[in-house]
């Protein structure tokens, strides 16, 4: 056959089908599931991150911190299917705080069984709808299964089944009782409630200090500002602090009006007199303006903006604690809210409706020479946790689990929960199994590979202990089939038990959101029949493949 | 990893071949042809409510999913000059009407498919062009004889279905109306800009709200009232502060006046902060900044304050949703410039500060908040209401609506055919496979929702003798046809005759090519120039050492 003008109907045209490009999509999206599909639960693998010019390295079993470190430069990363996975992991942390390995995980195999569907000679879009009935009624098992938290001895079991997952402590009287993470989490927790009994995760204030042990954790009911006080020979503690949160500088130089730096005003000395009398106006100005914060009761002064140096002695003889260059206006105003104050950018009209309360201002020095102040507040609503350890690497660790674990906590108090391990996903994979039996048309087996793939969260759990896949699965079977509901996979002890005693719990609003997330970006992928790559991203693809 | 070519890439590879040579005659239009629908097929599957996704990735810009065949295909980058082409078509479609770009593209290429057969048939291009625009004259006439107007207390209720159908299923009933009020608010403003998008991960489709309003990405600072009530807004172009560039004069102070100086500042600021208070103003939206003092001095007034808007085109919507006035300088201010809302909030979303203008006396504009779980989704979300903005827009301009689903389209089919008869010159083969071609969108549409096609398109023509409304339409029991008007899936008229005028204008470009002259690549040209200015300077240089 003579060669056409334009060679690519016949040949290539044959060679090229949406088949293939399904194929990679799917390829690609199982691959990044099961690459971070150990780090999930709590006998997880850790995976060490380092950069493309190992300045810089992370060590971590979060997954939102691996997904969002991942090395775009690695061509599987630069599909994207992969982009979208990482999507997925950063709405799920965004939007419920927890969850993220746990969404990949169950979008990926959401895809493995998908991809059997479509080989069996399914249409993709089927495949979607019966994913999305499936998920509708899956949301309406779990809502329906959910047990309201009555007892703090609930949400400790919440908070500690979320931070196992991400760090456990090898003292096991640190793991209960009052001084283990998840007692800290649950009491920063009881803080920051309101009395309609909601709590906000982000009232929470996380300081760290490297230094001391993980055990020497505190929650603490107030705010911890890392500043030093202005001078040296202010009260080392103030009881009963009156508090004056100023966003105003107190100096002569301002960042704007007409004493700025490049102003047109100039104030010229001609001599050294008239220098000094200059230099002790300016003083009074100072002092007048400071006398004015004084005069309405405050005896702690906390600035955003600089301080003048030359207030700091005079300020301290007069027994008044000041603060300045507080680092961001989200401090500043988690800071007045700690202690219940006004933020006050005009000095003239300061009055003292607008000051803060604290029943303790004080210094604490670590040993490491910095110094941090601490402000207790018993009647506000705003906690403090500050995270001790050994060394940076394990506090930030330590930091996202508890991050996490707040979160998750905090979805429980203010909703409900639902048990771990497993048995959720087992329950609904029955029920979801039987519901599509009601189902007439080809959606069936779409709901069927559904259930199936639910399961993938009790076998993971599963492999990442060690233990065999398909007997857990199967004993799990077994126990639910008997009506045995609240059974789970419990990855500590290695065994199947009744997770409502065995206390692992979690919460119905995360799940909600993996089911979700997982659902919608599976359903996006197999909807997808074509990828169009630009000119050089194409080449790089195919320089890739032939191994240059 | 063979699977990452497709069909585009394999297009875009062999244009480059055509750089080499000239194409003339019947070379040019079998290359023109082949190209044309290769790209057309390449949309296809992208039509209506089950279409498929594609996956854009591209160096130069951010790697986006979408099934929206319109920006599948402006999106392309094509060396082709037919390829081209149809891109810069479906782009001024795009701009036009803003909707159906997809079907006209499908249905160019199933024309062409079809011209390509009649040529080879013997049928001189020229004839095969004459006889589309014939059948599309006549399937317009026919078009407008079987619409349905909009008219009386029903027009809303059909304007929503309009936009339900080009929603495509994205979003429920809600949404729908609030597409139809967002574009009744405009109030016959063509100008469809002033329907803003903002989005926000998280949460989920079904929470997307209109706001009759506007909203800011911007934070009040930290002293300011987060929220107020039958909100009086005054907008300032001017900084609020003292320190201004471009003044002549310096002030020069001296040390016994340094204190006095600085209360005249204060006093200064304090004038201007009460001259706001006397406006009746209680939110001032400065579009640069407001000095600290200023600042402090209207938190004490309880008024609500915001400052350093970063873009113009925010203070153009909200004067319109609001109805103020951008006020120079506040010395200039008067009451009848403030603007009106029922409320100003600064709410915290995922992270994120945002300020809601909301519910103006007499909005002229309005923000669809989309929420949405990924970027991706928000901005796919984000080009289905957009394309039902124009679907809505352009059934008010042109108040008749046709039944959608493939149901027009294959009703045309049937009556093109009798008249195709009636025709005795030539041109009746082509009107005859204009007829077919129509057919295609019914087709695709049974494609992409899984259904066999050759059942669906009998069982359309069949059924098509006695009701006229019967399309593709995927019922509650299974059922694979129905009465496309009486399931509310239904099409502006407009969005129709662009589509068959569009469809004929792009084949016949095709079609009537007959010649590709390439010019010679840019970088061979740079060359040329180069070995040219070489020469010359060694000739200058030869006859200075002649000299």
């Amino acid at each position: 056959m003579q060669k056409l003008p334009l060679d690519l109907y016949p040949r290539e045209m044959k060679r090229i089908t949406s088949e293939e490009v399904k194929a990679s999509n799917f390829s690609v999206g199982k691959e990044f599931a099961d690459y971070i599909s150990s780090t999930l639960g709590p006998q997880s693998a850790q995976k060490a991150i380092v950069s493309s010019d190992s300045n810089y390295y992370t060590i971590s079993s979060d997954g939102k911190t691996i997904l969002q470190r991942f090395d775009l430069v690695e061509f599987k990363a630069k599909h994207p299917v992969a982009q979208l996975m990482v999507e997925l992991a950063k709405s799920t942390d965004d939007e419920v705080g927890d969850g993220t390995t746990s969404s990949v995980i169950l979008a990926g195999e959401l895809l493995r069984h998908a991809e059997k569907l479509i080989d069996l000679g399914l249409h993709p879009t089927i495949v979607a709808n019966g994913f999305r009935n499936a998920t509708d009624k899956a949301i309406e098992l779990m809502e329906k299964l959910a047990k309201p938290v009555d007892t703090d001895e609930m949400l400790l079991k919440v908070a500690r089944t979320s931070l196992d997952t991400k760090y456990i402590s090898p003292l096991p009287e640190h793991k209960e009782g009052s001084g283990s993470l998840a007692s800290t989490v649950v009491s920063a927790i009881h803080i920051v409630a309101d009395e309609a009994g909601r709590a906000n995760p982000d009232d929470v204030h996380i300081v760290k200090k490297s230094g001391g042990n993980i055990f020497d954790t505190t929650v603490f009911s107030g705010y911890i500002i890392e500043k030093e006080m202005l001078h040296p020979s202010m009260p080392k503690s103030q009881k009963k602090a009156r508090i004056a949160v100023i966003d105003t500088p107190l100096m002569v130089k301002r960042y704007d009006g007409l004493f700025t730096e490049n102003s047109q005003v100039s104030v010229k000395a001609s001599g050294f007199s008239q220098y000094r009398s200059q230099k002790s106006s300016e003083n009074d100005m100072l002092m007048k303006m400071t006398q004015k914060i004084i005069d309405v009761g405050a005896n702690v002064i906390i600035s955003r903006k600089l301080i003048d140096e030359r207030l700091g002695k005079q300020l301290a003889d007069k027994g008044v604690i000041a603060i300045q260059a507080i680092p961001t206006r989200e401090d500043l105003s988690m800071l007045a809210g700690a202690c219940g104050a006004k933020i006050v950018s005009d000095l003239g009209m300061i009055s003292s409706e607008h000051l803060g309360y604290a029943d303790n201002v004080w210094e604490e020095r670590y040993p490491d020479h910095s110094v941090f102040t601490h402000i207790l507040v018993t009647n506000e609503k705003n906690a403090t946790i500050l995270l001790r350890g050994g060394i940076a690497h394990a506090i930030s660790d330590v930091n996202r689990a508890v991050h996490d674990a707040l979160h998750t906590t905090a979805n429980a108090f203010n909703g409900k929960v639902l048990l771990g391990g497993g048995a959720t996903e087992m329950y609904i994979a029955e029920e979801l199994r039987r519901y599509a039996l009601s189902i007439k048309s080809k959606k069936q087996l779409a709901i069927n590979a559904f259930a199936d793939a639910l399961e993938i969260i009790p076998k993971t759990l599963a492999k990442n202990s060690g233990q065999d896949v398909i007997s857990v699965i199967t004993d799990l079977r077994m126990e639910h089939s008997k009506g045995k509901v609240s059974f789970g996979y419990d990855a500590i002890g290695k065994v199947i038990t009744d997770t409502s005693k065995g206390g692992i719990i979690e919460s119905l609003v995360t799940k909600r959101q993996i089911y979700k997330g997982a659902s919608e970006t599976s359903r996006l992928i197999i909807l997808s029949d074509d990828i169009i790559y630009g000119d050089v991203m194409e080449q790089r693809i195919e320089d890739k493949v032939d191994g240059k | 990893m063979a699977s990452s070519r497709n069909r585009f890439n394999s297009l875009r590879r062999s244009t480059t071949s055509i750089a080499k040579r000239r194409l003339i005659g019947e070379d040019a239009r079998e290359s023109c042809i082949t190209t044309s629908i290769t790209l057309c097929d390449g949309v296809k599957s992208t039509l209506g409510p089950s279409g498929m996704y594609k996956m854009m990735t591209e160096e130069a810009r951010h790697f986006d999913i979408t099934k929206d065949g319109a920006s599948v295909i402006t999106g392309l980058i094509v060396k082709h000059p037919a390829a081209r082409l149809i891109v810069e078509t479906a782009k001024a479609i795009e701009d036009e009407t803003g909707d159906g770009t997809t079907s006209t593209i499908v249905l160019a290429g199933d024309l062409i498919k079809r011209a390509d057969r009649l040529i080879g048939d013997g049928l001189h291009p020229v004839v095969v062009v004459e006889g589309y625009k014939l059948a599309a004259r006549k399937a317009i006439e026919i078009a407008s004889e079987l619409a349905i107007k909009i008219e009386g207390d029903d027009s809303d209720n059909m304007l929503t279905k309009v936009a339900k159908t080009s929603l495509k299923g994205c979003g429920g009933d809600k949404l729908s109306s609030q597409v139809v009020r967002a574009v009744r608010l405009l109030d016959g403003d063509k100008d469809l800009d002033y329907v803003s998008f903002e989005a926000s991960e998280g949460q989920e489709f079904e929470d997307t709200d209109l706001i009759e309003g506007s909203i800011l990405h911007n934070w009040t600072p930290p002293g300011s009232v987060k929220r107020m009530e039958d909100a009086k807004i005054c907008v300032i172009l001017n900084p609020i502060k003292l320190e201004r560039a471009g003044y002549l004069s310096d002030i020069n102070v001296s040390s016994s006046d340094m204190e006095s100086h600085y209360n005249k500042e204060e006093e200064i600021l304090r004038e201007l902060v009460d001259k706001v208070r006397e406006s009746g103003a209680n939110v001032l939206i400065s579009i640069q900044d407001i000095d600290v003092r200023a600042q402090g001095m209207l938190a004490m007034h309880g008024i609500m304050y915001l400052h350093k808007i970063s873009k113009f085109d925010y203070v153009r919507h909200l004067c319109l949703s609001t109805g103020a006035n951008v006020v120079p300088n506040i010395w200039n201010l008067k009451p009848e410039d403030l603007g009106e809302a029922r409320l100003v909030e600064e709410r915290k979303i995922s992270e994120e500060e945002l300020i809601f203008i909301e519910g103006g006396s007499n909005p002229k504009a309005c923000t669809f908040f989309i929420r949405a779980g990924t970027p991706k989704v928000i901005k796919e979300h984000k080009r289905n209401i957009n394309s039902a903005i124009h679907s809505v827009s352009n059934a008010i301009i042109d108040p008749y609506v046709l039944p959608g689903g493939g149901a027009i389209e294959v009703e045309l089919a049937a009556r093109l055919k009798k008249y195709a008869i009636s025709i005795e010159t030539k041109e009746q083969l082509a009107i005859m496979a204009f007829a077919e071609a129509l057919e295609v969108i019914a087709k695709t549409l049974a494609q992409n929702s899984g259904l066999d096609v050759i059942d669906t398109i009998v069982d359309l023509r069949a059924r098509h003798q006695s009701d006229k409304n019967i399309g593709v339409c995927i019922g509650e029991d299974e059922s694979i046809v129905g009465n496309t008007l009486a399931a509310g899936i239904i099409d502006p008229l407009r969005v129709r005759t662009q589509m068959l005028s569009g469809a004929v204008e792009v084949s016949e470009l095709i079609l009537l090519a007959d010649g590709i002259l390439q010019d010679k690549l840019r970088d061979s040209k740079e060359e040329e120039r180069k070995q040219k200015k070489v020469s010359n300077e060694k000739r200058m240089e030869e006859l200075k050492e002649m000299m």
